[in-house]
């Protein structure tokens, strides 16, 4: 799909490592799926420090920063390789509902490649280590 | 405060930005310095902090950001009403705020395994929570 948005600077990352200075975009709820701040909130290292005491990080928050592109193994060399592969696990039609609240949705890369449908299926995706 | 949060856009809530914009007339006419730091919540628990020279009017959390269709989480306000503070102290206190905010959501995460390693380097990986994504396709496609 092409670009829905004018990309106007860098892309933000919709699901990054927790590093200080990134910001914490959501958090997995008891229902599996990921609920969104409205607004940037920064980590910082005692964030980490604290968090990570009840489990790794990425699996039970979302994080968002710069996407690096050809530093990342989700880089094909021109898009982001993963709203590609987890879109086709949803019906590409969209209900029309309101998107959830992004303090990152202008400059998200899976809003740019994927538009509106990233983000239906954006609050199931958290990142796994097994 | 005002004049630094006017250059930090990103916490604010992009209506009331418009709104924040549109009164900083009047507040510089009125030479009142409002402080309102309010950490909301839409879904579960979801903060938004932000300032503004209006004072907090109740106004709810799907005239600010669209209906999410979730159900609307604590909003804590703190709002100093018309109280002159120095900007600096207003600035300690809005990184205060922002601060017990994120340590609260710290402490709130759900508890998993923690697995030994983490992720490899340069490695950003990703999965869909495949039991929410099931019951999606169960309720959208009933018949398959």
């Amino acid at each position: 799909m092409a670009d829905k948005a004018s990309p106007t600077g860098p892309a933000a990352c919709p699901s990054t490592r927790a590093e200080p200075g990134t910001s914490l975009l959501g958090v997995v709820q008891a229902d599996g799926r990921v609920h969104y701040l409205k607004d940037r909130l920064e980590i910082d290292q005692e964030f980490i420090d604290v968090a990570s005491r009840d489990g790794p990080l990425e699996q039970r928050f979302r994080f968002a920063g710069t996407c690096v592109e050809c530093a990342c193994k989700q880089w094909d060399g021109a898009k982001c390789r993963v709203i590609e592969t987890v879109s086709s696990f949803l019906p590409p039609d969209d209900d029309g509902a309101p998107l959830h609240p992004c303090s990152i949705r202008p400059t998200c890369r899976w809003y740019r490649q994927a538009g509106p449908s990233a983000c239906r299926i954006c609050p199931l995706v958290r990142t796994e280590i097994v | 405060m005002l004049f630094h949060l006017l250059k930090t856009k990103s916490i604010f809530c992009q209506p009331w930005e418009d709104n924040f914009m549109s009164n900083t007339q009047r507040d510089a006419e009125t030479n009142r310095r409002t402080l309102i730091a309010a950490v909301a919540a839409a879904g579960a628990a979801v903060p938004l902090m932000t300032a503004s020279a209006k004072a907090a009017s109740g106004t709810d959390d799907d005239q600010r950001c669209g209906s999410t269709g979730l159900k609307p989480g604590p909003r804590f306000v703190v709002d100093i009403g018309g109280v002159d503070i120095p900007p600096d102290m207003a600035e300690v206190l809005g990184a205060q705020i922002r601060k017990m905010v994120l340590m609260t959501l710290a402490r709130s995460g759900m508890k998993v395994p923690v697995y030994e390693g983490g992720l490899p380097p340069y490695w950003y990986g990703l999965v869909v929570n495949q039991a929410v994504m099931l019951e999606i396709k169960k309720k959208e496609m009933p018949g398959k």
